[in-house]
């Protein structure tokens, strides 16, 4: 069950934040624990037990590696054994995740996003063994951290030194709240108008034959395919956001808008930010830290890395974050100030085109795929624009114009602009505006149920 | 003046009535809102398999879906947001401005290879005149009224390799030629993915003599309107209201009456009869088009006092029903069956088709929309038949 699931939005969703509300702060956490157990277990009820032994594990795994602190080798030995173990959850999970899976000869459902979940266990457990804080008492807090369900889908990725204030006390009123559904109706409009729209754009392409594509068909896939990426990761964490805040928790920002980055670094750095920031934060030898150029660059290598195991670790996506880390090297090294000596908006359309080719590598299923697509980009069909392209920049045009004012800054800069000139105007028009787009995109949601996403 | 604080009030209440009104509403008022369901979403039965590989969740998923009183509202606020941003093909319908068309999901040739492999095992086993009939969709037959940058694929290529593949017996009937020959008639309804009777008219009168009969003029027929207010599939999918409804027509052949006895086998093996040709208690429902041979089953059978006395097995899917009208003037005994509604119930589909014996037929068609090809695993069932 996804956050745009009809199931969630108009059952669960009400009689949840009726009782959330209700129930003193004390059962809050035991609200939400319940609710987040069933949203995940929807779907896929076998893997539920696991799910929640293994947190049960790592919450008994904090209290062992505290009480081991005066005895650092045997806590240095015990803390590797439960991170090779968390990545041995892990690992098990994308088996599963990407291979049809039977008990008894039944087929079973695909387990449920435990990616977040694993990332929570190993931070909660890094943070106690480099003693930045100590193991949480209650488990029913631990698992608020571990499997609250507007995280479990596609994030943010939160350190539990920063996130464990919240668990124990938070703060509810109209204008957190009022924040909160604004934020979520802004992801779900994301999720639901732009990404669900784009993607059958990407979809009705790669449906034809790729190494006769046109030219414009094919850079049109490609940016569907970035839009789509995006719009997808960026509308799931701002619905888990805005649920946060309406729970009383702040969980951090994951994206800023991708194109006004003028460079690769610029645009990394506003890219799934949450998660770059866990790897920096817990990928970092202190063998490798301030040591020069080289052993930085080993240290991005081992972040890339990651970062590919973490969204499935496919040659292809191994091959896109390497193009990325290469990228965003020679920048570094070569290109740094050749770079800044450009205009703004050359610098943001070279930096779009490069990001382009590499999400495209990203999504592609094989290595061999990826190199078809970017032949049929470069014009191996021989053809430039064609009746499809036509069909295409008709039927999504509107659609690409929209992804792209709100992947860039110009629509958060109007709309500020309009607040600073006439703020009772646009006090008035913001929440009638924000339900209507709610209301708009329950419109496509209803319709696109069952759609696939490309993430 | 509104305080901010109240503006924020009221913006979280007006956000929660949204998400607790259809609950609410579909708790405690299910019947009271009217909804147009040509075929009505069924709560899925509990089964714990299904449960396991997360199908019951999606079927629970979609029944909630369509149940909500919002839905079909939403379902037409999104078709007009789609027409206003410029697309016209919104839910797999292309959207015209005096019909809807369904946009055609065409089998590849691998799948045309199985199905044409599977018909001709079956042609080597029965050993009777094989009749094969595709008909193009709606697409392909009113291709002049998509915009020009609109994709259709070929499906007079697609139709050729099949019959290509067919075993040399089989006689080929040809539905593209009389249906884009008549240009002012409604072949296909402007809101469901069917023939009419007038289409079913057209392919008749012009295959029937390949079948071995004369085939009855337009004269013979006095045709009634039986329904001016039919919304059909497409419409389901869009709720687009642009579209002037359906109507209705039955040919009703006026040189003799002809009389019919039907009985509808569902997938359950539990039969229905009735007296007439035509089921006229479906007028009363939304899926008037059922009317005319009624609802879907795998099995139906019908006896009439057609002055020859020749049978025919039919094999189609829900297109054949608009045809019936015509064969019941030149067969004594029709069969058609349903390859598709065969295994939707748990019902074995041995014991089912025992029922047919295809020695008794004369002449066994094959009559498919050339979308329906691409569900080559019905054909598999044509084994069934083989040993009866």
């Amino acid at each position: 069950m996804g956050l745009t699931n009809i199931i969630f939005i108009f059952f669960i969703l009400p009689i949840f934040f009726l009782i959330y509300y209700i129930a003193p702060s004390k059962w809050r956490n035991i609200v939400l624990v319940l609710a987040s157990l069933l949203i995940l277990g929807w779907k896929s009820p076998i893997f539920l037990p696991i799910i929640f032994n293994i947190c049960l594990l790592n919450f008994w795994f904090g209290f062992l590696i505290f009480n081991l602190r005066t005895n650092a080798p045997l806590k240095k030995g015990v803390y590797f054994a439960i991170i090779i173990f968390n990545i041995i959850a892990f690992l098990a999970y994308l088996v599963f995740n990407f291979n049809s899976f039977k008990l008894f000869g039944q087929e079973i459902a695909k387990p449920v996003m435990l990616s977040f979940c694993i990332l929570s266990n190993i931070s909660y457990v890094t943070d106690i063994y480099i003693k930045r804080c100590r193991p949480q008492n209650s488990f029913i807090d631990y698992l608020t951290y571990a499997i609250m369900f507007p995280r479990m889908f596609l994030g943010p990725a939160v350190c539990y030194y920063k996130f464990n204030d919240q668990l124990r006390e938070r703060k509810l009123n109209s204008d957190i709240t009022a924040d909160g559904i604004n934020l979520f109706i802004c992801g779900f409009a994301k999720k639901c108008l732009l990404a669900d729209n784009i993607v059958k754009m990407y979809i009705f392409i790669i449906d034809q034959n790729v190494s006769g594509l046109s030219v414009v068909t094919a850079w049109l896939g490609a940016i569907a395919i970035f839009f789509n990426l995006y719009f997808v990761l960026s509308g799931y964490i701002d619905m888990a956001r805005g649920l946060g805040k309406m729970l009383g928790f702040n969980l951090p920002i994951n994206f800023r808008p991708p194109l006004s980055a003028r460079s690769i670094t610029n645009f990394i750095r506003r890219f799934n930010i949450s998660i770059i920031h866990w790897f920096k934060v817990y990928i970092n030898p202190p063998q490798l830290k301030n040591k020069g150029f080289l052993f930085t660059s080993i240290r991005v290598c081992l972040i890339g890395i990651a970062y590919a195991l973490f969204f499935g670790g496919t040659a292809c996506q191994f091959l896109a974050v390497f193009y990325f880390v290469a990228l965003f090297l020679i920048e570094k090294l070569f290109l740094f100030d050749f770079f800044k000596s450009l205009p703004t908006f050359i610098r943001n359309i070279i930096t779009f085109i490069l990001v382009i080719f590499g999400v495209m590598f990203f999504e592609q299923g094989s290595v061999g795929k990826g190199i078809n697509y970017l032949g049929a980009m470069f014009g191996t069909s021989g053809v430039f624009i064609d009746k499809t392209s036509i069909f295409l920049i008709i039927s999504f045009g509107v659609t690409i114009i929209l992804c792209w004012l709100c992947a860039s800054s110009i629509l958060k800069i109007r709309l500020f602009k309009i607040k600073r000139k006439y703020k009772t105007f646009y006090a008035v028009s913001k929440p009638i505006c924000l339900l209507i787009l709610f209301v708009i995109s329950l419109a496509f949601c209803s319709t696109n149920q069952g759609i696939i996403s490309l993430v | 003046m509104l305080k901010p604080l109240y503006i924020k009030r009221l913006l979280i209440s007006l956000f929660f009535i949204i998400l607790s009104c259809p609950m609410i509403i579909f708790i405690y008022f299910p019947n009271q809102i009217d909804k147009h369901f040509l075929v009505k979403p069924q709560l899925p039965a509990f089964n714990l398999d299904d449960i396991l590989n997360g199908e019951y969740q999606s079927k629970v998923n979609e029944y909630l879906n369509k149940n909500l009183f919002i839905y079909q509202p939403l379902t037409f606020l999104k078709t007009n947001i789609d027409l206003m941003t410029g697309k016209f093909l919104t839910n797999d319908v292309y959207i015209t401005s005096s019909s809807l068309i369904d946009a055609p999901k065409l089998p590849d040739l691998d799948s045309l290879k199985r199905t044409s492999n599977l018909i001709n095992e079956f042609m080597q086993k029965v050993k009777k005149p094989v009749y094969s009939l595709i008909i193009p969709t709606n697409a392909q037959i009113n291709s002049s009224k998509l915009p020009a940058y609109a994709l259709l694929d070929d499906e007079t290529e697609l139709i050729n390799n099949f019959n290509n593949s067919l075993d040399n017996r089989t006689v080929i009937l040809d539905a593209n030629t009389p249906l884009t020959s008549m240009k002012n008639i409604t072949a296909y309804y402007n809101t469901d993915n069917r023939l009419t009777s007038f289409g079913a008219f057209l392919i008749y009168n012009y295959n029937m003599k390949q079948l071995g009969a004369s085939p009855a003029s337009m004269q013979k027929f006095n045709i009634e309107h039986v329904a001016d207010d039919f919304y059909g599939t497409l419409f389901d999918r869009t709720f687009y209201t642009g579209v002037n409804p359906d109507k209705i027509d039955f040919f009703h052949y006026n040189a003799y009456d002809i009389t019919a006895n039907v009985v509808q086998t569902d997938s359950c093996n539990v039969s229905v009869f009735r007296n007439t040709l035509y089921d006229y208690s479906q007028l009363e429902n939304i899926d008037k088009a059922n009317a005319l041979f009624g609802v879907n089953a795998p099995i139906k059978k019908m006896q009439t006092n057609a002055k020859r006395e020749h049978n025919i097995l039919i094999f189609a899917d829900h297109n054949i029903d608009a045809f019936m009208q015509f064969f019941a003037i030149h067969y004594n005994n029709i069969a058609v069956v349903n390859l598709l509604e065969l295994d939707s119930c748990n019902f074995s589909v041995e014991e089912l088709t025992k029922s047919i014996d295809a020695g008794l037929y004369d002449k066994i068609l094959f009559a498919y929309g050339i979308g329906t090809l691409a569900n080559s695993e019905q054909f598999e069932h044509l084994k069934c038949f083989m040993n009866n």
